[in-house]
């Protein structure tokens, strides 16, 4: 793989291992595709709506941020 | 029935929405009195436009580590390819705010988006570096801010020497593949392209051009200066040309 990027190696590959980030999924909530992280065992949060239409971005009930329950979630699948 | 139901359901949400906040416990009832539940799936009103943003590192073949914010390749092109397929999306305006990243996935989504059979706009805000370039030039008209910039630098391997011939050949393939692409799908000539690529002096730590704004445009590299109004402008004179070629056709 080669980068072509303005932003030096170091800045893209740091030394130390930082694996404090929390288990991130992508899941469909209803007909949206959304990156959520894992908060608790009954909700997810929502980090980024990976739709490319912006009525989807409107959408309060699933803006970054908001939390969406196990239930509600059609399919889980990981990444 | 049911999806009429539905349908004046998502109607008279949408209708309601200012009003909502002076009695959001009346419309929920409304809502439970109505159907039962408060979860209401919405018929969403499909978008004749659709927006790719490009954000962060564009990820190829390897998984960035965690704390760079990365354009994925495998969401971008079934994105795209479902943007070709579905008849009521019209057009496709990218926004670019990259830094660069992997030279073949940067290349595929710019094939992907220069072959789109539907009207692209782009626009470059804040950066579109490195890889970012030849996305921005796949597009069908590009923009760029009057504030935004453009980085133009050789391809290299993290600023190690290279040792073997063969290697330097590869990479200098490389740069090739992204410099026909660019000259191909822009105005800028091959010869101007590579000056801003190999100058000297401009860049503290690198060869290469930092290319602001109107430079972008007096270079040819970029079509126009300007922000989302004039893409947006730009992009529904697009598709009713294209509208109008496809009657054409089928006439």
């Amino acid at each position: 793989m080669i980068l072509y990027t303005m932003m030096p190696y170091e800045l893209v590959f740091p030394d130390e291992a930082d694996s404090g980030m929390k288990q991130q999924q992508i899941v469909n909530y209803q007909g949206i595709p959304l990156l959520v992280e894992l908060t608790d065992q009954q909700n997810v949060q929502v980090i980024r709506i990976l739709s490319s239409d912006p009525q989807h971005f409107m959408d309060e009930r699933v803006c970054p941020g908001a939390k969406i329950s196990f239930g509600n979630l059609e399919g889980m699948s990981a990444i | 029935m049911d999806n009429e139901l539905q349908k004046n359901e998502s109607e008279n949400q949408e209708g309601g929405e200012p009003q909502k906040e002076d009695k959001p416990s009346s419309a929920l009832i409304e809502k439970i009195q109505q159907l039962g539940q408060t979860n209401v799936p919405q018929l969403s009103t499909d978008s004749k436009i659709h927006c790719l943003t490009i954000i962060g590192q564009i990820e190829g073949h390897l998984a960035l580590p965690p704390q760079n914010k990365t354009t994925k390749y495998e969401h971008l092109i079934p994105q795209l390819v479902a943007i070709e397929q579905n008849p009521k999306i019209e057009g496709v305006l990218i926004i670019l705010n990259t830094v660069g990243g992997d030279v073949e996935a940067g290349l595929a989504i710019s094939e992907m988006l220069a072959t789109l059979s539907k009207p692209t706009v782009s626009i470059v805000l804040g950066g579109g570096h490195s890889i970012g370039v030849p996305i921005a030039v796949s597009c069908n008209y590009s923009f760029i801010a009057e504030t935004a910039t453009m980085t133009i630098h050789p391809i290299r391997l993290t600023g190690l020497v290279i040792g073997v011939p063969a290697t330097f050949e590869y990479l200098d393939k490389m740069q090739e593949r992204v410099v026909n692409f660019v000259t191909k799908h822009s105005n800028i000539s091959e010869e101007t392209f590579k000056d801003l690529m190999f100058a000297k002096g401009n860049l503290t730590r690198d060869i290469g051009t930092n290319v602001i704004g109107i430079e972008a445009v007096k270079t040819g590299l970029i079509d126009e200066v300007g922000g989302l109004g004039q893409a947006m402008k730009k992009l529904n004179e697009l598709m009713e040309l294209h509208k109008e070629e496809n009657k054409g056709l089928i006439q």
